[in-house]
């Protein structure tokens, strides 16, 4: 049976998502509860059902960045 | 223990939104690492990771409170290339497209190769592509400057106000580079002032944030530029100023 995430997912490239109802995430498999939560576009309720990290916070560029005085270079391929 | 046949590194985009916007190889090369790292805008996204790879690293655990990113990005850069180092098949998938505004990819690809190793980068559906569709904007209709935030403040550039200016990170703006400190409104007027020098106050801005979740839709908040200091932002809230200008012919 597929995980739920692998569920999320194929429901990911879904060409019809707004038209989907909670019986149809049934259907594919979800869970009462997180078809309830996807079908209301719940996210917080999503994440917290999925056992996921509510406090992502990533960056990953520098604002001030101190390569601007470096000489434009291009790496060279592989 | 070096093994420069074997260790090899393959830096990924997951995109922006979790399963639509990552491509084929890309998932390929996350489902057949050794071990995966990951850095991720959503909690669901990396637990989506960690289910097509569960040999995965959350790179978020090298952020601190008050640690200069230059050292957590030094630190990300370190614990990929030890994986390559030890002849493994080494993914790190990062959010978006892994080459735009992304300093550890960059700087792991280019070390490795420099150690001997097979190195490359795959892309991602950026925030960028994002906010090209979710907004209508064609950057070839009347150009498109792109800075980041911080670096637009601190820096004199030639800005054409007869292009679109987009402006990176707007939710960071003026930041020191130390944890992930948000910006306040006093930075925003500053960068607001910056920008009345070349628009008019009432001059009408976009904040976007693109979606994370395939239920997710993306976010505008159409401001003046006299109220951006006002406005919502976030880590990843971008500032789109349309044009102002007429161009001129020569």
């Amino acid at each position: 049976m597929a995980s739920q995430l692998a569920l999320l997912e194929k429901l990911s490239t879904s060409t019809n998502f707004d038209n989907t109802t909670i019986e149809d995430l049934k259907t594919m498999g979800f869970s009462e509860e997180l078809a309830t939560a996807i079908q209301e576009k719940n996210s917080t309720k999503i994440t917290e059902l999925l056992g996921a990290n509510n406090n992502v916070s990533v960056i990953l560029a520098i604002g001030d960045d101190d390569r601007v005085n470096e000489v434009t270079s291009y790496q060279k391929t592989a | 223990m070096q093994n420069k046949e074997n260790g090899k590194l393959a830096c990924v985009g997951t995109g922006m939104k979790m399963g639509a916007h990552i491509s084929p190889i890309a998932r390929q090369y996350i489902i057949d690492a050794d071990i995966l790292f990951m850095a991720v805008s959503n909690g669901v996204i990396g637990l989506w990771l960690q289910d097509l790879n569960p040999n995965c690293v959350d790179l978020q655990r090298f952020y601190g409170a008050g640690k200069d990113r230059k050292k957590t990005y030094e630190e990300m850069i370190e614990a990929i290339l030890f994986e390559v180092r030890q002849g493994k098949n080494v993914c790190a998938a990062f959010y978006g497209h892994p080459g735009v505004f992304a300093r550890a990819p960059h700087e792991a690809i280019k070390l490795a190769r420099e150690e001997g190793y097979e190195a490359h980068m795959e892309p991602g559906i950026s925030a960028e592509d994002c906010l090209y569709s979710d907004l209508g904007i064609d950057p070839g209709k009347f150009g498109c400057q792109h800075f980041e935030a911080t670096q637009f403040l601190k820096y004199k550039r030639i800005v054409d106000p007869s292009a679109y200016l987009i402006l990176w990170q707007i939710g960071l703006t003026g930041e020191s580079n130390v944890g992930l400190e948000y910006t306040d409104k006093s930075k925003l007027g500053v960068l607001t002032n910056k920008l009345s020098k070349l628009y008019s106050l009432d001059h009408e801005v976009i904040i976007y944030e693109s979606g994370h979740l395939v239920m997710e839709g993306f976010k505008q908040e159409v401001v003046k530029l006299r109220r951006l200091p006002e406005a919502s932002t976030n880590l990843y809230s971008t500032l789109i100023i349309p044009p102002y200008k007429s161009l001129e012919p020569e």
